[in-house]
């Protein structure tokens, strides 16, 4: 028996059979991962968007993009030429799982390289954990807040110039109408945090353009909120994940405001609360496309909790009016401004009778008549700023 | 279309791979060539009947060529399609170059001409075209009496926009007869999703780097930031080029067409001669084959061979485009080729501290990118100035530490490693229960672990929100 094996050991060598059968088993082994990877890629590949279409996962995804996303309608209406370039964005805009990718994209890029550096955000320092991260604004198509913040971009002379024809035009012709004009700049959150920002930044001038004209300016009629907010930096007065300030950022501008509107109203009768809340709904966190992964301490302002008023349109839905017959101040404020405002105004209406409100775009002179306001307030955050001294409140402009 | 598109790889390829797979062998090349049309015509809807042309013209050359006996008159027909070829390259490619010069050397308008927009993958479809009809005057290869094979042959859409150069010869049998096995499509899934992450992951994060640098005003930069964008740029061509010429390579082995290599770790090169034997292989390769051999190659003598070499790097830094900044470059790598043949060459390859050799040629190939990459050629010796006369940023430093983040410096780490340090260990020999594991098991899946961060970073950039519709 033994003789037969070494025979056959030895037959099976001579003739290659082993060789051969090492190459089989060689090649059945390549085989296998061919498949592993083919299966893979397969899947991958026709896997996704099958699925997508099948269970309908992103079908009804929010936009939270703010932009209308490309249609078909768009692609069917395109000319020849234009087809390819109009379907590339039609489904750019409507990939399968694309909120889902993104998301998680968004969240494995922040958890890897502890940053986000996409879509005109950047993540700055975090207040303990990573969920407590702050986030900037970093958009050059709108005043790029950081370059803003890090004195990179400054005020050119026209700037500074418009502003002033501006704020002269409108304090001249309010003392004219005999109404009280007020303008109130907000800080961009990147100025008012900048030691919050990523210290890769580097600042090159702590000042801004805004923060440089404000010194230089002479306007009593002029209020520059960081005043008062640079005192409350440690009680988080702007959201962490959002280019706003917060509730009680808003409310310590209100109150800056108001003494010098009415010097003997008391606006200190007020107490904050702060609840940890997850931040998927603010701005920048959305910009960023992370879900789940943001926490903020937000304060709540309680101010006159006991009072309350009604809002409405006015007749040709052009404004937003509110009406408190208990307030304190029986007189008619406009709030002429940006979403800043938004946060500011509820303060307002529980304060005067009357608050119309209105967004600096939609303002025109020739609603004053209408408003017969007796207080005027024109708001801006500093991004904006700039586009202020277009705004003009009277007629006789 | 890109192939790092979402288009590509989630409506064409899957719809391409499933129509091919399921119809007869003989639909095969019908299919194929559709699909490869609407490919061209995705980025070209206008001068794909240009393309078509093009293919019509040769096509009927080759016939003609095929049935004449006489050598004067194939001669003659090669001529006029080849002037026709290269006509129709100069006009489309060249036109506005040549009529720009002449205008500014008269100092005014001399010729009026409007505007020729350049036609996708020109340089790259005559080149292949030119192959056919020039192998056939030879009589290395048969008369494709096929529309619809030669057809596919020059619209394959994996090579067709960027390469690489195919020569007819090489794909003549795949054309008629092709296999595709398990294991040649698993290699090309493999070597597409490599191509995809040198492209997506690693080119696309240089490219930031490169752009940030190249696009700042001249007076703000400083030696540091040219340094980082000559950096970034070399890491950014060849990652870029390399992998779209590895995702073409993928996607004929896909469909059973075997391209030859395009790129073999060209940074690893001793000298500017071996540089170009690993850099753009297939043009390379064109060149020798229909330029620098007909033209006596070495066979002449010195003075002829250096000759010959300067005009195939010139004929190569007009290739790559119009523009004054490619013809230096190709002149500055003729210029060095000649120098090395005339002796450096031997003293380099008898250096033995291989790295040193190494350093020379990256060096090189590192100041010819400059060239390539700047506007012009002024711009490009300003470059070079600051480069070698160290002098101190401007006041883009601020934006360089936002250009310079974690991913984009990631990923430029990772693209030097993959230039410079794998092609030095990917030969080490593994047990073989370890190599057949990795290969089996790990290898698989993490290419679909790449393949899927990819798709990924692909998706994630159509992510393009606004912070608000009205602020």
């Amino acid at each position: 028996m033994q003789d037969y094996r070494e025979y056959k050991r030895k037959n099976m060598q001579n003739t290659g059979t082993s060789g051969k059968a090492r190459t089989r088993k060689k090649a059945k082994k390549a085989k296998l991962s061919s498949y592993v990877l083919t299966y893979l890629f397969i899947m991958l590949t026709f896997g996704t968007p099958i699925v997508s279409y099948v269970t309908g996962v992103d079908k009804d995804a929010k936009n939270t993009e703010n932009r209308t996303k490309a249609t078909f309608d768009a692609v069917k209406a395109a000319k020849y030429v234009d087809v390819a370039e109009k379907f590339d964005e039609y489904y750019n805009d409507n990939l399968p799982l694309r909120s889902t990718i993104i998301n998680t994209w968004s969240g494995l890029k922040f958890s890897i390289f502890g940053e986000i550096k996409s879509n005109n955000v950047i993540s700055g320092k975090a207040d303990g954990s990573k969920a407590k991260t702050w986030l900037f604004y970093e958009a050059d198509s709108d005043h790029n807040p950081v370059r803003t913040a890090t004195g990179i971009d400054q005020y050119p002379d026209t700037i500074k110039q418009a502003l002033d024809i501006g704020i002269e035009t409108n304090t001249k012709n309010a003392k004219l109408n005999n109404v009280k004009l007020y303008y109130m700049f907000a800080p961009n959150k990147e100025n008012i945090y900048k030691d919050k920002l990523p210290s890769s930044i580097l600042i090159k001038d702590r000042e801004s353009g805004l923060d440089k004209y404000i010194k230089s300016s002479k306007y009593e009629n002029l209020l520059y909120a960081k005043d008062v907010l640079e005192g409350h930096l440690a009680e988080n007065i702007y959201f962490r994940q959002d280019t706003h300030w917060n509730d009680y950022g808003a409310y310590l501008a209100f109150a800056q405001l108001m003494s010098k509107i009415e010097p003997s109203y008391d606006t200190s009768a007020y107490s904050v609360e702060v609840k940890e809340k997850n931040a998927d709904n603010r701005d920048l966190a959305q910009m960023c496309g992370i879900v789940g992964g943001f926490k903020d301490d937000i304060p709540i302002v309680h101010y006159r909790d006991q009072d309350s008023f009604s809002i409405m349109n006015d007749a040709d839905k052009k404004y937003l009016v509110s009406e408190n017959p208990d307030a304190p101040i029986n007189q008619t404020l406009l709030i002429i401004g940006d979403s800043y405002r938004e946060y500011m105004r509820d303060y307002f209406r529980k304060t005067y009778t009357r608050v119309i409100d209105i967004h600096r775009g939609n303002y025109k002179p020739s609603y004053f008549a209408d408003i017969k306001a007796n207080v005027v307030i024109i708001e801006s955050v500093e991004r904006y700023a700039s586009e202020t001294s277009e705004i003009r409140v009277f007629e006789n402009n | 279309m890109t192939f790092s598109s979402m288009t590509f790889l989630w409506i064409f390829l899957p719809s391409l791979l499933f129509i091919y797979n399921i119809v007869n062998k003989k639909w095969k090349n019908l299919v194929l060539t559709i699909f490869s049309l609407i490919f061209y015509a995705w980025g070209e809807p206008v001068y794909i009947l240009l393309l078509l042309a093009s293919i019509l013209v040769n096509y009927a050359f080759g016939i003609i060529m095929d049935q004449l006996k006489n050598d004067l008159a194939r001669k003659l027909t090669l001529t006029m399609c080849i002037i026709i070829d290269l006509g129709v390259l100069i006009f489309f490619k060249y036109i506005n170059f040549i009529i720009d010069n002449i205008n500014a050397i008269a100092g005014h308008e001399a010729i009026k001409f409007a505007q020729i927009a350049l036609p996708i993958g020109i340089s790259f479809f005559t080149f292949q075209i030119m192959s056919y009809v020039i192998d056939l005057y030879r009589g290395t290869i048969k008369a494709q009496y096929s529309l619809l094979n030669l057809t596919l042959y020059i619209s394959l859409f994996p090579q067709m926009i960027a390469g690489p150069i195919v020569k007819y010869k090489d794909v003549e049998k795949e054309l008629r007869l092709r296999k595709v096995t398990a294991n040649k499509f698993a290699n090309g899934v493999k070597i597409f999703i490599i191509g995809l992450a040198k492209k997506v992951m690693i080119a696309n994060s240089a490219a930031k780097i490169a752009d940030y640098c190249y696009g700042l005003n001249i007076n703000e930069i400083g030696t540091g930031l040219v340094w980082i964008g000559a950096v970034a740029y070399m890491i950014q061509i060849y990652f870029d080029f390399s992998g779209y010429s590895d995702m073409a390579i993928g996607l004929g082995k896909m469909f059973g067409f075997k391209f030859m290599k395009n790129f073999d770790d060209p940074y690893m090169a001793t000298s500017i001669s071996d540089f170009w034997k690993r850099w753009h292989i297939s043009l390379t390769s064109w060149f020798r084959e229909y330029l620098y051999i007909p033209l006596g190659g070495n066979r002449k003598g010195s003075i002829r061979t250096y000759i010959n070499i300067f005009i195939v790097f010139l004929v190569t830094g007009i290739w790559h485009g119009a523009a004054w900044t490619f013809i230096v470059w190709g002149v500055f790598n003729g210029i060095i080729m000649i120098i090395e043949r005339i002796g450096l060459k031997k003293w380099l390859d008898a250096c033995p501290i291989r790295i040193l050799c190494r350093i020379y040629t990256c060096f090189i190939v590192l100041l010819s990118w400059v060239m390539f990459r700047a506007d012009t050629i002024a711009k490009a010796f300003q470059y070079y100035l600051i480069m070698f006369i160290p002098r101190a940023n401007g006041l883009r430093i601020y934006d360089l530490s936002e250009i310079l983040n974690r991913q984009n410096v990631s990923m430029l780490a990772l693209g030097f490693i993959f230039a410079f340090i794998v092609p030095y260990i990917k030969n080490v020999s593994l047990k073989p229960q370890i190599k057949t594991f990795y290969k089996t098991i790990v290898e698989p899946f993490i290419l679909c672990l790449v393949y899927i961060a990819c798709i990924m970073l692909l998706v994630a950039n159509t992510y393009n929100p606004f912070i608000y519709f009205r602020f």
